[in-house]
C-alpha cells in the first residue's frame, strides 16, 4: 500500500496542495459543520424523497413499504447534512491507456495520480470523496467519505482497474448521474474520445442534478500535435480498425478534427457553466492542479 | 538510350517501398483520424497522383533528353554537344564524263577531289560531311554526316567518273533530301552549307533555270548556303564521235555494208588534221584522215566493208586520243542474218500474196510465207524477224499480248489495214495511250472513200521512203488510192508519219515500242479489198500493183527488223535485255564487259537482264548450252556531255553565285531560333522538379 501511496502522490504534488482546497461553488441548503453545508439528499434522518432503486444500491435503504404496495424497487432519501462530497469520476477505457513517445504518462496514469490527489485534497480539508471509474460502464464505485480509510479505499480502487474498449461516455454519465443524489462536486477524468453531443448531454444531466461539475479533458500530446512523419499505420485501442495513411498529410484535417473536437467540448462546458480544463499529459500535474484550483479560487472567492 | 526511360519506374518502386515501410502505432484518438482521412482521401489520391505523375514526367523527359543526345554518334557528343554552331557541309561533286577533261596534266575530277579534300581538312572541331554525286543518277555516297574526316577524305578519293551525263534536278533533290534527313537526326549541326565542284557543263547546267530545279535551289538556299567552285576548262577544245549508224540494218553476210559516223569537235575549233580508224571484230581494217576547220566542226565519215561471215560482229571507230578520251571511241554491234523469216497473216484470201511475191522478188534470203489468221497463235513468234499482218479483221486478247510481247522484245511488224478491219476492235485492243500492250502508233478512224488520193513523201525523211528520193518513176507518188482508214497519231516521241496522203492524212506512221517496231499502213497491201463507188467496185488501192510497192515492202521490213538490231547498240547505264531460248532459263551467262572482266550469271528468267553497263564498249554474253550463243552488245556514251559549252556563271541564280570561296562563307545558321531536344528537355527536368518540390511541401510538411 506504501507503494500505492508512492505511485499516484508525489511527494512535490501534494507538498503544492497542501496550501490549496476545493470548495463547492454554491451551497444551496444550510451550513452545519466544515467549510460546506451540502444541499443534497442523503440517507439521513429527514426523508426527501424516493427514487429508484438502480443496482449497487445499498439495499438497507429500500423502501420495503413501497414494494408491497407497488411491486417496485425504490429507494428511500433522506436529507442529510454534511461536508462538502466529491465525486471524482475517472475513465479508464483502453483508449486512456494512449501514451506517445515523449509523454511521461498515459492519460490513465495521469488521471489516477490526479484522482489521488485530488482525493487527498479533498479528505485533507476534511470533505467527503468518492470515486467511480467506468470503462464501458461503472466498474467501481467508492462511497463518498471522509474517514481516515477513505484515501486507501479510493487509490485502492484506482489501482486496480481494468480497461475495457469503451461504447458511450454519456450514458455513463446519465447512470452516475442518477445515482449521486447528493449534490457535490464531480470531476470527470476523461479524455471524453465519445460523441460530443452524449458527453455534454452527460454533463447536463449531472448539472441537472445540481452537481458542480468540473471535467478535466485529458489529452496526450500526441493527440493535440499529431507529430507523426512518414507512413504510420494507426491501429484503433478502442476499435478494431486499423488503417495506413501518410501522417503529414493527414495532419491538418486531423488536428482541424480535434481542435472541433475541443471546441465543441469547451463551449458545451461553458454553456452548462461547467469547469472546463484541458490538460495536456506532459504538463506537470502539480503545475496543473494548483493552477486550477487557484484560477478557481479566484473566481469564486474564498468562502462561495 | 530511351533505356533511361525505365528509371521512371523509379517513383513508383519508391511508392510501393515507402508503402510498406510504415511505422505501427496504437492509437486512441482513431474517430478523429478517420474522420481526417475520410475529409482528405480524395484530395490526397490527387495530389499523391499529382506528385506521381510529376516525378515520373520527370524522369521521361530526361530519358527523352538523353536519347536525343544520344541519337548522334556517340563519339562525337561532346564536341556536337559543345559546338552550338557546328557544320553539315553537303560536296556534290559532278562525277559527269565531261569532268574527264585534263588540262594541265590533272582532270577537272582530280581538282574538284583535291579542292573537296582541301575543304574537309580545313574543317572545324564538330563539321560534319556527306557526299552527293552530280550524275545520273545522283547518289549520296555519304548519306548521314559523317564526323571522321579520314573517311571523307578516303571517300573523295574513291569517288570516279561515270561514263554519263548528269540530272541537275534530280541531283537538287537528293541534296535536300540528305539535308532534311541530316537535320532530323543531327540537331546539333545548326549550320548547312552545301558545295558544288563541277565544271558547269552546259549539258548539265543547262537545266538549272527550268523551274523544277530553281524551285529545288530556292528551297536548299532557304537554310544553307550554297558555293559553287568552278573546276572546269574556260575555252576547252574536245574531239567526240557522236553517232556510228549502219546505213543497211537488213545487212547479211557477204553483202557490202555501209557505215557511217559523225565527228564533232567542240569548243574552238582549230583547224588540222585527224585520224580515224576503224575496227572490225578489234582488228583494225581501214583508217583516215579528215580535216577540221572553224567551217566545218562536224563531219560525216563512211565506210563500208564486207564481213565474211554471218552472226555477231563489231565495229569501233576510234579517234585520235585529246583532253577527253571517253567520247573519242564508238562502238556497234553488227548481226548479219543469214536470212530473214518473214511471217505473212492474211485476214483474207489473196490478202497477203503481194506482201510475199514482193518479199520473194530478188532476195533469196528472205524466206517468206503465208499463213491464215487463225494460225497466228499455232507457232513461236520469237523464230520470225517480222510479221506482216494483211488485213487481219479483229485482235483477240491473247493476240494481242503475244503480238506486244514480240515486238517489245526486237520484233518487227507491220500491219496492212483493209476492207475487212473493224476499228473499234484495232483501237481497244492495240490503241490506246494507257494500254501498256499499245501497238497502234495512230488511233484507226473512219474508213475514207474518195475519187483520188496521191502520196505525200514528206521530204523524204524517213528511212522508209528514203530510197523513193530523186526516183521519181519509181510510182511512189502516183500510186492510186481510192479509200483508206485516217490515222490519228498519238503522241509519242518514238513515233514518226513516213509517208502521208496529199490531204494531210497519214498513209504510213511507224513508232517503235520497246526493241521492237511498227510500221502501219492506212491501205490493205493486195487488191482483195474492195470499195463500192456508184455503181462500180474498185479496190482500195493499187499499192499492191504498183511498181513501187516491192521496194517500199523491202523497207518496210528492214525498217521494222531494225529494231531488234537497236536494242544491241545502248547508251551506257541502259539493260541489257537477252531473250533466253526455252529450255536454257536457269543456264549459266556470261558477261565479258569492256573492261575485260568475266562475270557468271543464272539465266533465271527470259528476257535475262543486265543493268550494269557502267563503261563504253562491247559487252559479250554468252549464254551456256550444248550450242553456245554469243551475243554482242555495244555501249556508247550520251555524247551532249561531250560539248564542252560552259553554261554562263551569269546566268546562274544569284543563289549560286552569292560565294564562290569555299574558304570565305562558314555557311548559314539555320536555326538561330532552334534549341535542341536536349537543352529544352533539361530545362523542363530542372523545372518539374522545382514544382514537385514545391508541391510536395505544400501538400505535406508545409501546409502544417
Amino acid at each position: 500500500m506504501a507503494e500505492d501511496y508512492q505511485k499516484y502522490l508525489s511527494p512535490q504534488t501534494l507538498a503544492k496542495l497542501q496550501s490549496l482546497e476545493l470548495r463547492a461553488r454554491h451551497v444551496v441548503e444550510g451550513y452545519v459543520s466544515g467549510m460546506h453545508r451540502s444541499p443534497y439528499h442523503g440517507f439521513s434522518v429527514e426523508f426527501a424523497e424516493h427514487r429508484e432503486y438502480v443496482p449497487g444500491d445499498d439495499l438497507r435503504y429500500l423502501d420495503w413499504k413501497l414494494f408491497g404496495r407497488t411491486d417496485k424497487y425504490y429507494l428511500k432519501q433522506y436529507e442529510d447534512e454534511t461536508n462538502l462530497i466529491s465525486y471524482l469520476l475517472l475513465d479508464t477505457s483502453e483508449s486512456m491507456r494512449y501514451r506517445c513517445d515523449s509523454s511521461p504518462f498515459s492519460k490513465l496514469e495521469y488521471g489516477q495520480c490526479a484522482a489521488a490527489s485530488l482525493a487527498w485534497l479533498v479528505l485533507n480539508q476534511q470533505d467527503a470523496v468518492g470515486l467511480a471509474t467506468f470503462d464501458d460502464k461503472v466498474k467501481s464505485l467508492v462511497r463518498p467519505g471522509s474517514n481516515a480509510s477513505q484515501l486507501k479505499q479510493i487509490i485502492h480502487a484506482v489501482d486496480t482497474v481494468t480497461s475495457e474498449p469503451k461504447t458511450e461516455l454519456g450514458p455513463i454519465l446519465h447512470d452516475l448521474a442518477e445515482r449521486f443524489r447528493r449534490r457535490g462536486i464531480v470531476v470527470l477524468i476523461s479524455d471524453l474520445f465519445d460523441d460530443p453531443k452524449s458527453v455534454l448531454a452527460g454533463v447536463k444531466h449531472l448539472c441537472h442534478r445540481r452537481h458542480d461539475v468540473v471535467v478535466f479533458h485529458l489529452l496526450d500530446s500526441a493527440e493535440l500535435d499529431f507529430p507523426f512523419d512518414g507512413m504510420t499505420r494507426f491501429k484503433g485501442m478502442e476499435q478494431t480498425v486499423e488503417t495506413t495513411a501518410d501522417a503529414p498529410s493527414l495532419r491538418k484535417a486531423y488536428l482541424e478534427e480535434i481542435r472541433r473536437f475541443v471546441d465543441t467540448i469547451r463551449s458545451g462546458c461553458r454553456e452548462q457553466q461547467v469547469d472546463y480544463r484541458l490538460i495536456r499529459t506532459d504538463e506537470p500535474l502539480d503545475t496543473v492542479l494548483t493552477e486550477y484550483l487557484a484560477s478557481r479560487s479566484r473566481q469564486h472567492g474564498a468562502g462561495v | 538510350m530511351l533505356f533511361w526511360a525505365m528509371a521512371a519506374a523509379v517513383p513508383v518502386i519508391i511508392h510501393f517501398l515507402s508503402r510498406r515501410k510504415v511505422r505501427e502505432e496504437d492509437w486512441a484518438a482513431m474517430q478523429f483520424l478517420l474522420a481526417a482521412i475520410q475529409r482528405s482521401s480524395r484530395r490526397l489520391r490527387i495530389e499523391q497522383l499529382i506528385l506521381l505523375m510529376l516525378r515520373v514526367t520527370t524522369l521521361v523527359v530526361f530519358a527523352v533528353g538523353l536519347a536525343d543526345v544520344s541519337c548522334q554518334q556517340s563519339s562525337h557528343l561532346a564536341s556536337s554537344a559543345v559546338d552550338q554552331s557546328a557544320t553539315h557541309t553537303v560536296l556534290v561533286i559532278d562525277n559527269s564524263y565531261s569532268m574527264d577533261y585534263r588540262w594541265a596534266g590533272e582532270s577537272c575530277f582530280e581538282r574538284a577531289q583535291a579542292a573537296a579534300k582541301s575543304l574537309v581538312e580545313r574543317a572545324e572541331e564538330g563539321d560534319a560531311f556527306t557526299i552527293v554525286t552530280l550524275g545520273d543518277p545522283a547518289r549520296a555516297t555519304i548519306a548521314s554526316p559523317v564526323y571522321d574526316l579520314g573517311e571523307v577524305v578516303h571517300e573523295i578519293r574513291q569517288l570516279r567518273t561515270q561514263q554519263r551525263g548528269a540530272s541537275l534536278g534530280n541531283t537538287l533533290t537528293k541534296i535536300r533530301s540528305v539535308l532534311e534527313d541530316a537535320r532530323a537526326a543531327y540537331p546539333r549541326l545548326t549550320r548547312e552549307k552545301v558545295f558544288f565542284f563541277t565544271d558547269l557543263c552546259r549539258s548539265t547546267w543547262g537545266a538549272v533555270t527550268t523551274s523544277i530545279c530553281e524551285r529545288e535551289i530556292q528551297r536548299i538556299a532557304d537554310r544553307a548556303a550554297l558555293v559553287l567552285v568552278d573546276v572546269g576548262v574556260a575555252d576547252a577544245v574536245n574531239f567526240a564521235v557522236t553517232a556510228l549508224r549502219i546505213s543497211n540494218p537488213a545487212a547479211h553476210a557477204s553483202q557490202m555494208v555501209e557505215f557511217d559516223a559523225d565527228v564533232r569537235q567542240f569548243g574552238a575549233v582549230e583547224s588540222g588534221q585527224r585520224t580515224i580508224q576503224w575496227f572490225v571484230d578489234d582488228e583494225r581494217v581501214h583508217q583516215q584522215e579528215v580535216t577540221v576547220s572553224a567551217e566545218k566542226d562536224r563531219i560525216s565519215v563512211r565506210f563500208e566493208h564486207r564481213f565474211e561471215s554471218a552472226g555477231e560482229h563489231t565495229v569501233e571507230l576510234r579517234c585520235d586520243d585529246d583532253a577527253l578520251v571517253v567520247d573519242n571511241h564508238r562502238w556497234l554491234a553488227v548481226f548479219l542474218a543469214q536470212q530473214f523469216d518473214v511471217l505473212c497473216v492474211r485476214g483474207k484470201k489473196n490478202a497477203a500474196r503481194f506482201v510475199h511475191f514482193a518479199l520473194q522478188s530478188g532476195q533469196p534470203r528472205i524466206q517468206s510465207r503465208i499463213v491464215s489468221e487463225l494460225e497466228l497463235l499455232g507457232g513461236n513468234l520469237d523464230r520470225f524477224d517480222c510479221l506482216f499482218l494483211c488485213n487481219i479483221g479483229r485482235i483477240g486478247a491473247e493476240e494481242t499480248r503475244e503480238l506486244s510481247n514480240y515486238v517489245r522484245n526486237g520484233g518487227g511488224l507491220v500491219i496492212f489495214l483493209g476492207d475487212l478491219i473493224v476499228a473499234e476492235n484495232y483501237n481497244r485492243q492495240l490503241g490506246g495511250l494507257e494500254n501498256p500492250q499499245r501497238l497502234l502508233p495512230a488511233e484507226v478512224g473512219n474508213a475514207r472513200t474518195a475519187a483520188h488520193f496521191g502520196f505525200d513523201p514528206l521530204n523524204y525523211e524517213h528511212t522508209i521512203v528514203q530510197p523513193f528520193r530523186g526516183n521519181s518513176q519509181a510510182g511512189l507518188l502516183t500510186t492510186p488510192v481510192w479509200k483508206y482508214f485516217q490515222l490519228s497519231p498519238y503522241e509519242s516521241d518514238e513515233l514518226s508519219v513516213a509517208l502521208s496522203f496529199v490531204d494531210g492524212d497519214p498513209a504510213i506512221v511507224t513508232e517503235r515500242f520497246g526493241h521492237g517496231r511498227v510500221v502501219l499502213v492506212a491501205t490493205p497491201a493486195s487488191t482483195a479489198s474492195l470499195a463500192r463507188n456508184g455503181d462500180s467496185t474498185l479496190p482500195w488501192s493499187g499499192l499492191a500493183t504498183w511498181p513501187s510497192f516491192p521496194p517500199l515492202v523491202h523497207r518496210m521490213l528492214e525498217f521494222a527488223v531494225s529494231g531488234h538490231r537497236a536494242k544491241r547498240n545502248l547508251e551506257v547505264g541502259q539493260t541489257i535485255q537477252v531473250v533466253v531460248p526455252g529450255g536454257r532459263t536457269g543456264a549459266p551467262v556470261y558477261v565479258t564487259t569492256p573492261d575485260r572482266r568475266r562475270v557468271q550469271f543464272h539465266s533465271s528468267r527470259s528476257p535475262w537482264t543486265y543493268p550494269d553497263t557502267t563503261l563504253s564498249g562491247i559487252y559479250r554474253v554468252q549464254l551456256a548450252g550444248p550450242a553456245a550463243e554469243n551475243h554482242y552488245f555495244a555501249a556508247n556514251v550520251n555524247t551532249a556531255e561531250s560539248n564542252t559549252a560552259r553554261f554562263p556563271r551569269s546566268q546562274l541564280p544569284a543563289l549560286l553565285r552569292r560565294a564562290e570561296d569555299p574558304q570565305k562563307d562558314r555557311g548559314i545558321v539555320i536555326s538561330e531560333g532552334r534549341t535542341s531536344i536536349f537543352r529544352w528537355a533539361l530545362g523542363c527536368v530542372f523545372a518539374l522538379l522545382l514544382v514537385e518540390t514545391l508541391l510536395s511541401w505544400r501538400f505535406g510538411r508545409g501546409r502544417v
